[in-house]
């Protein structure tokens, strides 16, 4: 309809009903803004179309077939692109959440590697102090030499060296073990 | 209120901590490179329970030893024992954590500074830790046992609720 009123195709009555809707809508009105602006330009640039008849032809025949599909063709939402982007990426992440395995019904289908440990830890625990402790074993140290809490002074003519990192091996799996 | 429940709260029971204690033992051994000669050594005896570490220090001109040895329960009878070095030679610091499963008796070699390649005669002196873990009462003979025993019997309990008795 908007199309036909500007091509002034229209009988009185309908076009007044146009002009009564123009005045209260402001996107209408810019899609005739739209037209008027795309008319201008044919004519600026009619000495392209005239110099060129080809693309002439082809611009009256795609302005044709939109304007058959604006009167017989379905009606299009037009949607902006960002829109349409982040709709469609939504639609992607429900789709792959979907086959997650999130929520018990799905974690209950996953291996538990728990059950492969021991069912229970073996610990030692006492209920006592860390100085009552060091006494209980104190008494029975007192009749063995042990200097273990002192420090042991490395004689000064061996110095010693870094080989490399830690080594801890089992004696009878050392080759060389006296 | 029973005797035994406030036993059982405040108390230790002397003979299960008999029964989980171990002689931790550890020979410190420097010898020339490649292990051919002892130089010198030492002997550090303790006597502890799983998850108690046992703690090692050596000291050099330049250098620092510290080594901590814990012995934890482990499957089978068996224990894991975790070794955390800590050594400073010229200067420079290192730490590093080492474990290995072990069965009582085993003897276990700690090298905290690494090992000597063979047939180097230029490179220092190697640290040599033997370490040997036996059941504490295993080594005693019977009359000490005997002797012990009978002086931690299970009804002797160390009080620890702090009362004068």
């Amino acid at each position: 309809m908007l199309s036909a009123y500007f091509d002034n195709e229209l009988n009185g009555s309908q076009k007044e009903s146009v002009e009564n809707h123009l005045l209260g809508c402001p996107a209408c009105r810019a899609t005739l803004e739209l037209f008027q602006s795309q008319r201008d330009k044919m004519r600026q640039d009619s000495s392209v179309f005239s110099e060129n008849p080809d693309r002439l032809n082809e611009f009256w025949t795609y302005v044709g077939k939109s304007r058959i599909s604006r009167i017989h063709g379905p009606r299009r939402i037009a949607v902006p692109l960002p829109l349409a982007v982040a709709a469609a990426l939504a639609l992607a992440l429900v789709s792959i959440l979907n086959f997650l395995p999130i929520g018990g019904s799905k974690a209950s289908d996953a291996p538990v590697i728990v059950e492969a440990l021991p069912q229970t830890p073996t610990v030692v625990s006492f209920t006592i102090s860390p100085g009552e402790l060091d006494d209980f074993f104190a008494v029975l140290e007192g009749t063995r030499v042990s200097n273990a809490d002192s420090i042991h002074m490395l004689p000064s003519e061996f110095p010693v060296s870094r080989f490399g990192d830690p080594l801890i091996v089992r004696s009878d799996s050392f080759e060389g073990a006296p | 209120m029973p005797l035994s429940a406030q036993d059982d709260s405040a108390s230790l029971n002397a003979d299960k901590l008999l029964k989980d204690a171990l002689l931790f033992s550890v020979d410190v051994d420097v010898t020339s490179s490649g292990g051919d000669s002892q130089l010198w050594n030492t002997r550090v005896e303790k006597i502890t329970i799983p998850g108690r570490a046992v703690e090692v220090s050596l000291e050099g001109d330049d250098s620092k030893l510290k080594v901590n040895f814990t012995l934890y329960p482990a499957e089978d009878g068996k224990l894991l024992l975790v070794a955390r070095s800590e050594t400073w030679v010229g200067g420079e610091y290192s730490s590093a954590l080492s474990s290995l499963p072990v069965a009582y008796r085993d003897e276990v070699y700690y090298y905290p500074l690494g090992r000597a390649e063979d047939g180097d005669d230029d490179s220092p002196v190697e640290v040599r830790m033997s370490i040997n873990v036996i059941p504490y009462l295993e080594t005693l003979d019977d009359a000490a046992r005997d002797a012990l025993e009978s002086a931690f019997n299970s009804s002797a309990q160390f009080d620890l609720s702090g009362e004068d008795p």
